[in-house]
């Protein structure tokens, strides 16, 4: 836990429009019915909803563009002075995976290091989880744990505020008038009582599926099951579920003309497991041919081999993949109908 | 600034065309370009792609790299068009290659398959550079037919070299061919290898591969060394883009080469 303040909503609302005059800020603001991240402005801050849910991009938006350029550039582009407000902890919680591949190993991912430099990533406690939300099935939580500078918990019509990294003291620092010092700790056990009733509303939503992480053993025992067939027969091949994830981190780098002078350069643009063609290779052979193979991979990337490889899984329980799916296939269905399925060893 | 994602210009110095439908390029980077044997690289052209290939040349030689390009889809038919003194884009190299340290003093079996001879060639000129550290050196290759052999004058150069032994065989031989008749595989029972101080390396089409892996270890080879080199098609080379992903092992960082043992529990590895 970093250093904690209270500020009202009203001090909030003053000190973003204060605040706007030096930073570039994203946040979530109601669309219909989903949350979409906008860029605020003095006309939209009534606009911004930041304790419900998650909005409906997730976080690699922000740092791995989903389509750019990256040759024949002069210098790694940054986004000093952009803040993303609004962040749940699935969203947050994604930056292990993505700090594992693009950051480690032989080479950095040098547009993503670059922007996970400067971004400042402003967390929120979520506090209405929608049916689709199943943190807690991965054993995370529906509050910001790391990875934020700062994060807003909305209690007694205000914020408790955590600053937990330079980069969040930078953010407030023109304005520290507008945040108090917590004095007063009993705050602190409203604010965990808020937190273990959304907790229970998770719990709640996801109590008939029956699962809990980790699933590696699980797809181990279910790699030939039936049931990924029978999933995966009302898979379109959309690659939605890739494209909304926030663990997600596939990538595909082709050649085209810049659209300013017309050369030829390299780009990178979001690529997706689901695709068809995704491990084609020349001539024409495709050991994912069929969409349960590539169905049951995703899973295995996500709960096998990042688990083998790094001890953690590859999902934070967001649910986009569940409300994107235009064939309705639900994670924690499969994990569900697969658990049914285990032909137990043991048994 | 160090983009890793830029390439750099290789002239074509020459092209020499293998088969009808393979050729090798041999390529000279305009800027300082090294790889130890087995790694492969991005080859492409500028505004067409970049796909990976494994170097055929020997990784002693560092101006001059050569390529073996097989005709298989857009790219290489573009690939395949191009003249002398036109350019090429390269960047890499990329993977671990082949632990030629951990073959000192072993006896080293060789098995090749169609233009899978490509790394294996750049292998075997390495093994060359210093071929009295090593007990024997054994190759195999086969072929579709006698017309589908790669490198025909230095396989006849190798045939007649005293520190080789070299067996062919062909699936469909014709009126001309003298050597042995069938797949790569009929080659192992033509010799014997003390098993307790040999390694395989084998490369090849996916089905041949998987035969010979099989046949290997029927004759009593261990997972452990049996090495293979795994046919995927890397987009980024860094170990990010997911497209080489082979159970839990990406094959650009991890790979391209692994033995047996590391992948044989994956449900993918033949496909």
């Amino acid at each position: 836990m970093g250093q904690l303040y209270y500020i009202s909503t009203e001090e909030w609302a003053a000190f973003l429009n204060d605040i706007l005059l030096e930073w570039y800020v994203y946040a979530p603001t109601r669309q219909g019915k989903k949350l979409n991240f906008e860029h605020i402005t003095v006309n939209n801050i009534a606009d911004i909803e930041l304790s419900t849910y998650r909005a409906s991009q997730p976080i690699k938006s922000f740092l791995l563009f989903f389509y750019e350029q990256i040759t024949n550039i002069t210098k790694f582009p940054n986004v000093r002075g952009c803040a993303v407000m609004g962040l749940k902890g699935c969203d947050l919680n994604s930056l292990e995976t993505y700090d594992k591949m693009y950051l480690e190993g032989e080479f950095a991912e040098p547009f993503y290091k670059r922007r996970r430099q400067d971004l400042v990533l402003i967390g929120s406690d979520c506090q209405e989880p929608i049916e689709t939300c199943f943190c807690t099935v991965l054993g995370k939580m529906p509050y910001p744990e790391e990875y934020f500078d700062i994060n807003l918990s909305a209690i007694n019509s205000g914020y408790i505020v955590d600053i937990s990294s330079e980069r969040g003291e930078e953010f407030i620092k023109s304005k520290k008038e507008f945040f108090k010092k917590i004095v007063d700790r009993s705050i602190l056990i409203k604010r965990e009582a808020k937190r273990r009733a959304s907790i229970d509303v998770v719990e709640n939503i996801n109590r008939h599926f029956d699962i809990k992480a980790p699933f590696l053993d699980l797809l181990r025992q279910t790699l030939t099951s039936e049931v990924w067939d029978e999933h995966a027969k009302t898979c379109v091949t959309c690659g939605g579920c890739t494209q909304i994830c926030p663990t997600c981190h596939c990538f595909l780098i082709e050649e085209n003309k810049n659209r300013k002078d017309h050369a030829v350069s390299k780009f990178r643009h979001w690529d997706s497991c689901q695709y068809t063609g995704f491990v084609r290779v020349a001539g024409g052979a495709n050991p994912r041919k069929k969409r349960h193979a590539r169905l049951r991979h995703r899973y295995l990337h996500k709960f096998d081999y990042k688990r083998e490889n790094y001890g953690f899984d590859a999902c934070t329980g967001c649910g986009r993949c569940v409300e994107v799916c235009h064939g309705k296939i639900d994670m924690r269905k499969v994990f569900s109908d697969l658990k049914k399925a285990r032909v137990c060893p043991n048994a | 600034m160090l983009n890793p994602y830029e390439s750099q210009d290789a002239k074509i110095d020459d092209i020499i065309s293998e088969t009808p439908g393979i050729k090798t390029f041999v390529i000279r980077p305009k800027e300082k370009f090294s790889f130890l044997t087995g790694q492969f690289i991005e080859f492409g052209i500028r505004g067409m792609g970049e796909a990976p290939f494994t170097p055929s040349s020997s990784p002693f030689e560092t101006d001059r790299i050569e390529v073996t390009i097989m005709k298989a889809g857009f790219l290489t038919e573009k690939i395949h068009s191009l003249k002398k003194s036109s350019y090429v884009q390269i960047r890499g190299p990329y993977g671990k290659g082949y632990p030629i340290d951990k073959f000192y003093g072993k006896e080293i079996l060789i098995v090749g398959g169609g233009v899978g001879m490509a790394p294996l060639r750049s292998f075997l000129l390495t093994l060359l550079e210093e071929r009295d550290k090593f007990k024997r050196v054994i190759l195999c290759y086969g072929a579709k037919t006698p017309q589908d052999i790669i490198y025909k004058e230095e396989f006849t150069k190798w045939m007649k070299d005293k520190r080789l032994e070299v067996f062919r065989s062909v699936d469909k031989p014709d009126v001309s061919w003298k050597e042995t008749d069938g797949v790569a595989t009929v080659l192992l029972d033509k010799f014997s290898v003390d098993l307790n101080n040999s390694v395989s390396v084998v490369c090849g089409p996916p089905i041949m591969m998987k035969f010979t892996t099989l046949k290997l270890l029927k004759l009593g080879h261990l997972p452990e060394n049996i090495y293979l080199s795994m046919e995927k098609n890397m987009s980024c080379g860094l170990g990010k883009c997911g497209h080489c992903g082979l159970g839990r092992f990406y094959v650009c960082q991890d790979g391209p080469v692994f033995t047996y043992e590391h992948i044989k529990n994956y449900h993918e590895v033949w496909d």
